[in-house]
């Protein structure tokens, strides 16, 4: 995993872009709504729909500006008004995720694309010293270990989706991504593994944030919200909460864009990828698909091809 | 709640021998909704379904679950018993406790626990069964017959006459398959082409009959009554139209390559048609090897070729054709019997295959019927008959018997003992199979009248000393090994599918078993049907069989497609999938997973709000899906459901049989 994600020093300046672009898309009517993010009250940004163009003064850009806008986009599937969205990179596959799971229509949005070089955990920094934590935001120097784990391995640091790019595209290294997290649970046997899942789930407490967050997760009902049928249990026990994870692994299966945002938010801590980074190795593996995790027209587990074997045993 | 009436098939000693029947019985009673229980001892006979019209009138019954065998055998059976007694055949439900259960458990009180539970599953499942109507489709009476062996003509001729119209695609510049490489047939020892040449004539003279030779398949679409398949001709470079068959132009060709109908024991020309008797009588250039596609000059063909039909230019050309069904006649090819390193195919000249012998002793083959062998043309003394070239073997072939090996190897030996009168023939052998009329005869008087000796053993060694062979065994009757000294072996491949037949089988959406050969949809009582609709199967390419059991077969197949095209509509299965459009997001990732092409996009407008919006759901082409369910698995959304085979249903069964293991606040 050779990628070193550095902070972009001109950030300040992006941001300045940014407000600029948006007050101008909404000013002239290009879009009617902006989506960005604003200050929140911890300093961590939060998700936030420009209206006009003073509010796009609020718009922020910034080292902590990691979570991605695109799940937002179903909130305004009504009406044909125009939206705006900034996306860096991997905010980009999450984009594309909704685009090509045609939940969205492309021609009602415009893009702007923002390359990245890399974005700390939240998390990670709210966990340092005052002191530390202004110097780290500030002017670096920053320890690897802060940065989010996508950015570890990132080789999108080019929005793949945008109208407009805010700065010149990074330049890119592909490399075939790697799943050291997987080689934990394949190494255990059937038993060993269902009682680890068993043991990892039963601390779910349901809040449904890694569903809501998911730009995979898009349906228009969920099914975990289906009553009839009832897919799932509405008690709280380990089975249903083994389900719940199970389910939500099987159908983002394939789609997974593998940006972790799942396990950032998960109010438990689980280690949600660790499943999902399995099922991307797998479908590697088995189906030869180099990035299992970039969005394509035709999804490897989500086509019949008349190559696939018959098994064996169907005679 | 329905009113539920459960039928326990015993089936005879099948189920009841191993599942305490009375005990389900007992029960069953007891279930929410069962209103009436009755064990027969066959379900399914007269009597039997007689008791579930009775049962269903005296009891008001609403819902009928039959517990008995796989449905896949009986569910139309049932179906139709309750349409009989005036209800929705779809109110049924099969709790499959013989296959599922009594055949395959040992254990008399944990099977009749399980055949309970099986019971139990299906009569939560049959209350959410849904009432369920079927569509009809109109038939294309016409039919596609794919390869033109004596499978294929036999099945194109039966629906021919039977006043169809037939289109024979043939992969060869000819039609006639591997019949027409053989001398003679057993038992009866009938000359091959003498019996078939005739009807090749006559498939090709036929009026409702259309010849597509030099021709393969190409894509197939659409379902039964209603084929759209398109057929590559491949170029011959040859104006069939023109043509007059003279064959100067293949005297006159300077290029000889080894001839594929003489299995490499003689030669053929650039252009040509690969036996005397070809039907149709028009050669084929074949390009690889042809000088003028090779280096750009020669067009001796052209020069000689009076009717002016040489076409260098000529294309492939693609035909689009509407079929109601389709008969899957596509032949085999021989195990490569180099894989025996031991045996030295390959590598010594005088040892070959039964299918270069066939060549050797047929007066039209490239020795003109005398048995000569290849290294110096001399007439061998003595020959040894190999059977088993990878015929039941796992370890090196494959684990089926070939079923005609046996028989044509005692011929082979016969027809040589009667050229060679004072040759010596030697058949090794695993068993003798004689499994037909007049074969076990045939076999005597081979050893009896012919002087042919059989050695029960399968050779270990074969290798090259002088000019002789010596095939090493061991004779297991005498215990002991033997060597034998011979000039010419003859080795008997096992039959296998054609190299490209899981691609024929996916071009098709038919299923095929692990060799690759066509899977018929019940291996008794329906074999030559597949398992999809429309689409049937005669000779070899579903397994080994004889000349004649693949002509019953392709007779079979050709009176099921004239049964088919005999009604002007066919009734559809209402089992196929619907889309909850309030629940489909549209995201249409259940189309490119549809094996029939059977999901389209679709426009729907809905009042959101007071506003009119539009968006896009899938739909679903009812006479395009065959009810696979491979898009109900691929919705995430739960939009797609397959009607009888809901998502409520399946989840119903597993809460029926889970009930014990839940949490007691769900």
């Amino acid at each position: 995993m050779p990628n070193n994600p550095t902070l972009d020093k001109n950030m300040t300046e992006t941001e300045t872009a940014l407000r600029r672009e948006a007050a101008r898309l909404l000013s002239q009517g290009e879009v009617a709504v902006f989506l960005g993010h604003e200050e929140g009250w911890d300093g961590v940004p939060v998700p936030f729909a420009a209206s006009t163009a003073a509010e796009a003064g609020r718009l922020v850009w910034n080292p902590l500006s990691a979570p991605h806008l695109a799940k937002y986009l179903l909130d305004r599937l009504e009406g044909d008004e125009k939206v705006g969205i900034v996306v860096n990179g991997c905010g980009s596959l999450a984009l594309d995720r909704i685009l090509k799971d045609r939940r969205f229509p492309r021609e009602r949005l415009h893009v702007v694309g923002i390359p990245c070089s890399g974005m700390l955990d939240p998390a990670r920094v709210a966990a340092l010293s005052d002191e530390e934590r202004e110097r780290v935001l500030k002017d670096g120097p920053v320890d690897p270990g802060l940065f989010l784990d996508r950015c570890s391995w990132c080789d999108v640091p080019n929005p793949v989706v945008s109208d407009t790019l805010l700065s010149e595209p990074l330049p890119v290294v592909r490399h075939r991504p790697e799943y050291p997290r997987v080689a934990e649970l394949e190494a255990m046997d059937r038993e060993e593994r269902a009682e680890y899942l068993r043991g990892l789930y039963e601390r779910c407490i349901r809040c449904f944030a890694c569903r809501n967050v998911c730009p995979a997760c898009n349906c228009r009902e969920c099914c975990l919200d289906q009553w009839e049928p009832l897919w799932l249990g509405r008690a709280t026990s380990p089975a249903e909460q083994q389900m719940f994870h199970f389910i939500r692994a099987f159908d983002v299966a394939g789609r997974c864009i593998r940006c972790g945002e799942c396990e950032r938010v998960c109010s438990v801590g689980l280690p949600l990828m660790e499943l999902n980074d399995k099922f991307l190795k797998d479908i590697t593996e088995l189906f030869g698909v180099e990035r299992p995790h970039i969005p394509a027209d035709v999804e490897p587990l989500g086509c019949f091809e008349p190559g696939d074997p018959d098994l064996e045993d169907h005679g | 709640m329905k009113r539920v009436g459960v039928f326990l098939c015993w089936c005879g000693s099948n189920i009841a021998a191993t599942v305490d029947v009375g005990k389900v019985a007992e029960r069953v009673r007891l279930l929410p909704g069962v209103v009436h229980v009755e064990e027969n001892k066959y379900t399914c006979s007269e009597p039997g379904q007689a008791s579930i019209i009775k049962a269903i009138k005296e009891h008001g019954l609403e819902r009928v679950v039959v517990a008995a065998c796989s449905p896949r055998l009986h569910e139309p059976t049932f179906r139709r018993t309750l349409e009989t007694a005036g209800l929705n055949p779809y109110f049924l439900e099969m709790a499959n406790v013989r296959e599922h259960c009594s055949w395959v458990h040992p254990d008399r009180e944990k099977a009749t626990d399980k055949a309970f539970d099986l019971v139990r599953m299906a009569v939560a499942r049959v209350l959410k069964n849904e009432p369920l109507a079927r569509g009809s489709i109109t038939i294309e009476k016409r039919a596609l017959v794919l390869g033109g062996g004596i499978a294929g003509i036999q099945a194109a001729l039966d629906i021919a006459d039977a006043g169809h119209e037939v289109i024979l695609v043939e992969r060869e510049p000819t039609i006639g398959g591997r019949m027409a490489q053989l001398d003679k047939t057993f038992p009866t020892l009938d000359c091959s082409s003498c019996i078939l040449t005739p009807k090749m004539v006559d498939a090709a003279k036929h009026p409702k009959i259309t010849l597509y030779t030099y021709s393969e398949l190409e894509k197939v679409e659409g379902y039964i009554g209603n084929f759209h398949v398109t057929v590559r001709k491949r170029a011959r470079s040859v104006d069939e139209t023109l043509c007059t068959g003279c064959g100067l132009c293949q005297t006159k060709c300077p290029t000889k390559v080894p001839s594929e109908f003489d299995v490499g024991t003689g030669l053929r020309k650039a252009i040509y048609t690969p036996f005397p008797q070809a039907v149709p009588n028009k050669p084929v250039i074949d390009r690889e090897n042809c000088t003028y596609y090779k280096t750009g000059k020669c067009r001796v063909c052209e020069r000689v070729c009076e009717a002016k039909a040489i076409r260098f230019d000529q294309e492939d050309v693609l035909v689009e054709e509407r079929v109601g069904a389709i008969v899957v006649a596509t032949g085999f090819d021989l195990f490569d019997c180099s894989v025996y390193g031991e045996y030295g195919y390959g590598l010594y000249p005088d040892v070959i295959d039964a299918l270069q012998f066939e060549r050797l002793i047929n007066a039209s083959g490239p020795t003109e019927g005398k048995i000569k062998r290849p290294s110096d043309h001399e007439i061998p003394r003595s020959v040894a008959f190999v059977l088993c070239v990878g015929s039941r073997d796992e370890q090196k072939g494959v684990s089926y018997c070939s079923r005609a090996c046996c028989m044509y190897s005692v011929k082979h030996a016969t027809q040589y003992m009667d050229k060679v009168k004072d040759g010596r023939a030697y058949v090794f052998y695993m068993d003798i199979r004689t499994p037909g009329k007049a074969y076990e005869e045939f076999y005597k008087r081979s050893s009896v009248e012919y002087g042919v000796q059989f050695i029960r053993g399968r050779p270990s060694k074969i290798y090259q000393k002088g000019d002789k062979l010596i095939v090493k065994a061991e004779d297991t009757l005498l215990g002991r090994p033997v060597e034998a000294e011979v000039e010419m072996v003859v080795l008997a491949p096992a039959m296998v599918p054609k190299r490209d037949a899981a691609r024929t089988a996916q071009t098709l959406g038919v299923s095929y078993d692990g060799f690759g050969f066509l899977n018929e949809a019940h291996p008794k009582l329906r074999p030559v049907e597949t398992n999809t609709a429309g689409i049937y199967l005669a000779g070899v390419c579903q397994g080994p069989k004889d000349i004649p059991d693949t002509v019953a077969q392709a007779s079979a197949a050709g009176a099921k497609v004239a049964a088919l095209f005999s009604r002007d509509e066919m009734a559809t299965e209402p089992m196929i999938a619907r889309v909850d459009e309030a629940l489909c997001s549209g995201c249409l990732w259940c189309k490119p997973v549809c094996p029939y092409k059977a999901i389209e996009a679709r426009t729907v407008t809905e009042k959101v709000h007071g506003r009119t919006v539009s968006r896009e759901v899938a739909s679903v082409n009812a006479g395009l899906c065959q009810g696979c369910g491979a898009c109900t698995v691929a919705c995430r959304d739960g939009a797609m459901n397959l009607q009888g085979f809901t998502n409520e249903q399946v989840i119903t069964a597993v809460d029926e049989l889970l009930a014990g293991l839940r949490p007691a606040c769900s």
